[in-house]
């Protein structure tokens, strides 16, 4: 089934609050099954397996989500065209990984992205914010979430959890947002950490 | 609004890229200044991963669920067959495919040169069962009876020799048209007439057209046996009545001398020699050979002829 939507109200859609970028992404890339086998034909092609091509699509499908967040997507090609140089480049990093001998051509070295400084060496952060988010009470993940996935309003916010206004909304935001700070930087890794980064 | 509420305000907006040009360069200016802006800056770019991370956990748990709640879509042939037979695959089918034909074509053909006396395509098995080539042989003089002793041949049997015995006889009966007398139309008179009133040497030739050898062979030892002629019918009697050594020596003698039964005569000892077979095989080789080295075109043709029938009635092994 083709996507009903155009890459425009993708774009859109992408940009906006989780619930609308989840449907967009639904529509454009569950209910048309046509990137997703060009995924699959890629990474066959290259050696890979069909496991390796949905686990790639998958990839590709969160990093163009989060990219767009970022703002990293600018409009000088079509959307699916980087999609799919996105996709390619999943590919090739986890080739690279399963096979850390193999050298890469230069063709193939220069399709891949170069990692961003935030995603080299963060691991062990990434760890500890994951280890924050956890220690939370699921009603604290779910108000956090209202703001930076759903990107509520506080007054949104205070309507969506029966909250008597946008002030309380607006502290328990501050204070279940400073809990998983609190978590994070009271883990005994973290100093470990900041100070290996300095 | 506090300043703290201010500068969380500013942060978000310069995260999200909400700022001009300016409010961008001041606000980097004032972190360059600001120990406590940057920390909340750092602390808000946590938050933010953080978020993030866990957005992307649920978001591929929801992929997950899609794709399973999604109907299969039909995975392309074209993406199974480069999966599991790739262009490796298939040049290396191609290739042994190509090596089995070729190996049984040279197997058939040096199965045939490993036979004694055969040459490379005589006295092959004719399909007994397919009588196409040989009804296509023209009949090239007189309307021919099948030969009664036809109806003797070991049709059922399946002993191998005499299925390959029973296939040549067909193949020598289908011959007879060639080994056939010619003038002999010309000097028959219908036998319902009178026969009493008719010579013996036309009684015997119309004792050959009928098919009866014996009476034929009756009727030509009343006659001259020096006569080129009446050998000539005394040699197609005993070819008829399955003697072909003595046929043999009769059309030797009639090919030894001019007249207008010597080439027949020659290629009529080939049949000879072919319906001997397996006795036959290595006289039956000399004389193809003699003939195609021979000078006479007719002949040739006529042998290349009958060796590409016999190699057409070949079964396929």
């Amino acid at each position: 089934m083709k996507s009903k939507i155009t890459e425009e109200a993708l774009l859109e859609a992408l940009r906006g609050a989780a619930t609308e970028r989840e449907q967009a992404l639904k529509a454009f890339f569950i209910d048309d099954p046509a990137p997703l086998e060009w995924v699959k034909k890629f990474v066959v092609r290259m050696k890979g397996t069909l496991e390796d091509a949905e686990e790639v699509f998958n990839d590709a499908v969160v990093s163009l989500d989060k990219n767009i967040q970022r703002q990293a997507f600018e409009k000088r090609s079509k959307l699916m065209s980087y999609f799919f140089t996105i996709a390619k480049n999943q590919w090739y990093l986890r080739y690279k990984a399963k096979h850390p001998t193999v050298p890469l051509t230069i063709t193939e070295f220069e399709l891949i992205e170069t990692p961003s400084s935030d995603s080299v060496g963060n691991e062990a952060l990434y760890e500890l914010l994951d280890y924050g988010l956890n220690a939370l009470e699921e009603h604290q993940r779910d108000i956090l979430k209202a703001k930076y996935h759903e990107k509520m309003s506080m007054k949104e916010i205070a309507a969506a959890f029966e909250l008597s206004s946008e002030n309380i909304a607006k502290k328990y935001v501050d204070r279940f947002r400073g809990y998983l700070l609190d978590h994070v930087k009271k883990h005994p890794r973290y100093t470990q950490i900041t100070k290996t980064d300095q | 609004m506090d300043k703290d509420e201010q500068i969380q305000v500013q942060i978000e907006r310069y995260l999200d890229g909400l700022m001009t040009e300016a409010e961008n360069a001041a606000f980097e200016q004032q972190l360059q200044v600001s120990e406590t802006l940057r920390e909340a800056l750092e602390e808000e770019r946590m938050v933010r991963d953080a978020m993030q991370r866990l957005r992307e956990q649920e978001l591929r748990a929801k992929l997950k669920q899609w794709r399973q709640n999604a109907p299969e879509p039909p995975t392309s042939p074209e993406l199974v067959t480069k999966k599991r037979f790739g262009w490796r695959f298939w040049l290396a089918l191609v290739t042994v495919g190509l090596l089995v034909f070729w190996g049984i074509k040279l197997y058939r053909v040096s199965g045939d040169k490993g036979k004694p006396g055969t040459g490379n395509q005589n006295f092959q098995q004719p399909n007994p069962s397919d009588t196409s080539n040989y009804k296509a042989v023209p009949d090239p003089t007189v309307n021919i009876k099948e030969p009664v002793r036809s109806t003797n041949a070991p049709k059922m049997t399946t002993d191998p020799l005499l299925l390959r015995l029973a296939s040549i006889q067909k193949l020598i009966d289908s011959e007879l048209g060639y080994i056939k007398n010619q003038p002999l139309a010309q000097r028959s008179n219908s036998p319902a007439e009178n026969p009493d009133s008719l010579s013996a040497e036309t009684l015997a030739a119309i004792a050959l057209e009928k098919g009866e050898f014996d009476k034929a062979l009756q009727y030509v030892a009343q006659l001259d046996a020096s006569n080129s002629e009446v050998r000539n019918m005394k040699a197609h009697a005993l070819f008829g009545a399955k003697q072909y050594a003595k046929a043999t020596e009769e059309f030797r003698a009639v090919s030894q001398k001019n007249g207008p039964f010597k080439k027949d005569a020659q290629w009529n000892i080939v049949m000879c020699y072919f319906a001997q077979y397996p006795d036959g095989q290595e006289d039956y080789r000399q004389e193809i050979e003699q003939i195609l080295k021979g000078n006479s075109k007719w002949l040739q043709k006529k042998a290349k002829d009958w060796q590409e029938r016999v190699q057409r009635s070949m079964p396929a092994r």
